[in-house]
């Protein structure tokens, strides 16, 4: 009935511009989602799952990039939480991370400073995100971000000289 | 005073990134169900086009149907897609406009009936016309509106807009005549009552 669609390249062509916007930019999600959470599992799945997401609801989706952060952000607080909740705020202390130096001392700093801190920190200083997505990913007004991001920058600046002072 | 310097956090590229591309196919098939695993056969065939394209042509002959009884009522029993075993209600039809109240609590899978837990009382939510519940490999349940973005995770602590339904006494009457369909009795709410959602929800997060 309708010869010109090929519902299979129709598919194959939104899944090749999910998986393209994939290649581009995983690597840098992967490990600013890893900068929050301090957890590669977390990271891992919120990853995953928001691009899995993205895959099955591709119609409704008019900018994969900023969808896939805003997302995979939001599954990793969620996830944060929960995980909080259930060992009373002992996230990760009983299996601390076995990261090598410095990640695993800049990953202990970032645990230190608060979500939205972190947050804010690790999508503009790491991730490069553009401050009007950094509040849509946060949901929080772009002048909050400023407050998150400078208070974060000065305490995790804090711990991180003192513990190098320690270490020297 | 000395300045923040950027560059420390470069030590996050010291981080192993896994291919979790293959993860992610997986769970968008589930996700998306049976009428978009053709999203995944790379090479295929002519012959698996052909019956990649008639999969496609009997999901989507299936998927009209169930529009049509959607449309006048005959099929719609709140859940579109929830897993087995979970009574997730959905408005039977898109509303015009919600109540503009704020209920907190956490979002919970209490006997397969996804509640909004505030203490020891607990409100069943009604949510908007489309919404899904989807739940991953982990087990883990999501709620997605319908335009596919994320509204919350079950086991989230939210905020979540929306206002108590029914007057009292004829609650269940109600949400019954708004969801099209009944309400298990393992589902039934005492205190709490019925809330119908926007599904508009935050979530605070981790210390802050």
């Amino acid at each position: 009935l309708y010869p010109e669609r090929d519902p299979e390249s129709m598919a194959k062509t939104s899944t090749d511009a999910v998986q393209r916007v994939y290649l581009e930019m995983h690597e840098r999600l992967y490990r600013t989602l890893l900068g929050y959470s301090g957890s590669r599992a977390i990271a891992g799945d919120a990853l995953a799952e928001a691009f899995a997401q993205a895959l099955a609801h591709l119609e409704g989706i008019r900018d994969v990039q900023a969808w896939v952060w805003r997302t995979a952000f939001r599954i990793a607080a969620g996830e944060l939480q929960r995980r909080a909740k259930e060992v009373h705020g002992e996230l990760d202390r009983a299996q601390p991370p076995t990261f090598t130096e410095p990640l695993d001392h800049l990953l202990r700093a970032l645990q230190s400073i608060s979500a939205k801190q972190r947050m804010a920190v690790v999508l503009h200083d790491y991730a490069d995100l553009p401050n009007d997505e950094i509040a849509r990913v946060m949901g929080i007004a772009r002048a909050t971000v400023y407050v998150h991001l400078s208070q974060g920058r000065k305490r995790l600046r804090s711990i991180l000289e003192d513990s190098n002072e320690d270490l020297g | 005073m000395k300045t923040w310097d950027r560059d420390r956090l470069r030590a996050l590229d010291q981080a192993g990134v896994p291919n979790t591309w293959p993860e992610i196919e997986r769970r968008a098939t589930v996700a998306a169900g049976s009428n978009q695993a053709v999203l995944f056969q790379g090479d295929a065939t002519s012959s698996r086009r052909r019956i990649t394209a008639m999969v496609v042509a009997l999901a989507l002959g299936g998927a009209s149907l169930l529009l049509v009884f959607t449309v006048f009522g005959g099929l719609n029993d709140g859940t579109p897609a929830s897993p087995p075993g979970i009574f997730f209600p959905t408005l039977k039809e898109p509303a015009n406009g919600y109540p503009a109240a704020l209920a907190v609590g956490t979002l919970t899978n209490r006997n397969g009936c996804i509640v909004l837990q505030q203490g020891t009382t607990e409100l069943l939510l009604i949510w908007p016309y489309g919404t899904t519940l989807q739940q991953d490999q982990t087990g883990a349940l999501r709620v997605w509106r319908s335009d596919g973005s994320l509204i919350a995770k079950v086991g989230d602590y939210v905020n979540i807009g929306g206002g108590a339904v029914g007057e009292a006494g004829r609650e269940l009457h109600f949400v019954e005549q708004l969801i099209g369909k009944s309400v298990p009795s393992r589902c039934w709410v005492g205190a709490g009552g019925y809330f119908m959602t926007s599904g508009d929800a935050t979530e605070p997060l981790v210390g802050s």
